[in-house]
């Protein structure tokens, strides 16, 4: 059961289970009983002890990567065994869980087919919350903690009738020459320069492009551009 | 050995004139004495009815951070109203204000001893208009009149404007103007 639910959603842990399989079965013609499971189990499977850890790069690798260690001893071989067995059962216990959660959200019942129903009721409002929010937004941080080049301007290219743009500085007390405009293809308007911090509240004339300007000779971080319509 | 007396006591002389000219000469190089304090004297003026931001002002996300108890109309000029503001994140505030328009300027008070907060907007005719913040000291700004620590400059775009106080001079340097082509 468990392995149906890993093989839907995981195919790397899928892989791992394959080879423990093998591993099984050589151990089994060698005639050793399984191992308990170990205390270290609730540990994530990528969490492993080093001494194990070659073994189970090989095994993870033999399918999906280029293996990276090679142990050649018996010793080492025993040790990586036992970490693929620890692997084993943390996979079986994990497994057991996702398939349970998987089983109760997504099974063939009656009661799943309304939990999947829920689901993606509850999903189509928050892609529809999402999407009102943005379209009738009207107000956007256009720039966020961006360095600006020497005489380089930043906009996202968003059209709008806009009545307000700004520009923050990091350091709003060095005195960088700063400048917000807005633009169309028709050329630039609502120019406005500084050195600090600037906000300019004007009418909403056009339907352009915020921008924000770093006028100096050196580059500068600008922590905030901010554009209303 | 006496013959070394006069070469030492040469090379102590030098040595000791190298480090009086050394220290005079490094003296000079940072004997730049600000243009002005960064004290703005309007602020301390008493408060006038007019002494009140409009309320298109208030709208500004900074008006929060405004000191509204502090604000001085500090004058009036072709249509607008020029406001200095202090804020209580320690910035000081250039707001300039007309019927259709708001705008603001914050930084630091400190940059008023060598140079001045300004707004600068070109106009359509190929003039521009400066609007700034200067130090009690200052008494001319090129093309401008000072009163009560504002000037307002009109016309020809330039790059930059020459403030004055007293007997000391400094370039207040306006940068790239033109937008750059988006």
């Amino acid at each position: 059961m468990h392995v149906i639910g890993l093989r839907t959603g995981f195919g790397t842990i899928h892989q791992i289970e394959a080879v423990d399989v093998q591993a099984v079965v050589k151990r089994r013609k060698r005639g050793e009983r399984c191992r308990p499971r170990p205390s270290h189990c609730s540990r994530p499977p990528w969490v492993l002890q080093p001494a194990s850890s070659g073994y189970e790069r090989r095994g993870l690798a033999s399918r999906s990567q280029a293996p990276t260690t090679y142990p050649d001893s018996p010793d080492a071989t025993r040790q990586g065994v036992a970490g693929l067995d620890a692997v084993h059962n943390c996979l079986k216990m994990g497994g057991a869980v996702v398939s349970q959660a998987l089983a109760s959200v997504l099974g063939s019942d009656t009661r799943s087919n309304v939990s999947r129903r829920l689901l993606f009721a509850s999903l189509a409002v928050i892609a529809s919350l999402i999407w009102v929010a943005t379209a009738f937004a009207s107000s956007r941080d256009y720039l966020w903690n961006t360095q600006l080049a020497a005489s380089w301007g930043h906009s996202d290219l968003v059209s709008h009738s806009h009545y307000f743009n700004s520009i923050y500085p990091s350091d709003p007390t060095a005195g960088w020459p700063t400048g917000v405009f807005e633009a169309v293809s028709g050329g630039s308007h609502f120019v406005l320069n500084g050195n600090g911090k600037i906000e300019y509240s004007h009418p909403s004339t056009y339907y352009d492009q915020p921008w924000c300007w770093n006028r100096d000779s050196v580059a500068h971080t600008f922590s905030r551009c901010t554009a209303q319509w | 050995m006496r013959k070394l007396v006069p070469y030492a006591l040469f090379l102590g002389l030098l040595l000791i004139g190298g480090l009086t000219a050394g220290s005079i000469l490094s003296r000079g190089a940072t004997a730049t004495s600000p243009l002005s304090s960064a004290t703005v004297g309007v602020l301390a003026h008493p408060a006038q009815a007019t002494d009140v931001l409009p309320s298109s002002v208030l709208e500004l996300p900074s008006a929060r951070q405004y000191d509204l108890q502090g604000v001085r109309l500090s004058q009036e000029v072709d249509g607008r109203k020029l406001f200095v503001v202090p804020s209580k994140d320690g910035l000081l505030c250039l707001v300039v204000s007309s019927a259709t328009e708001s705008m603001s300027n914050c930084g630091a008070p400190k940059l008023l001893e060598n140079s001045a907060l300004y707004l600068e907007q070109p106009s359509d005719n190929g003039t521009m208009h400066v609007w700034g913040v200067v130090g009690d000291e200052v008494t001319t700004v090129e093309g401008a009149r000072v009163i009560d620590n504002t000037f307002a400059y009109q016309g020809e775009a330039t790059p930059q404007l020459h403030i004055s106080s007293g007997s000391e001079s400094r370039v207040l340097d306006l940068g790239s103007l033109d937008p750059p082509t988006p």
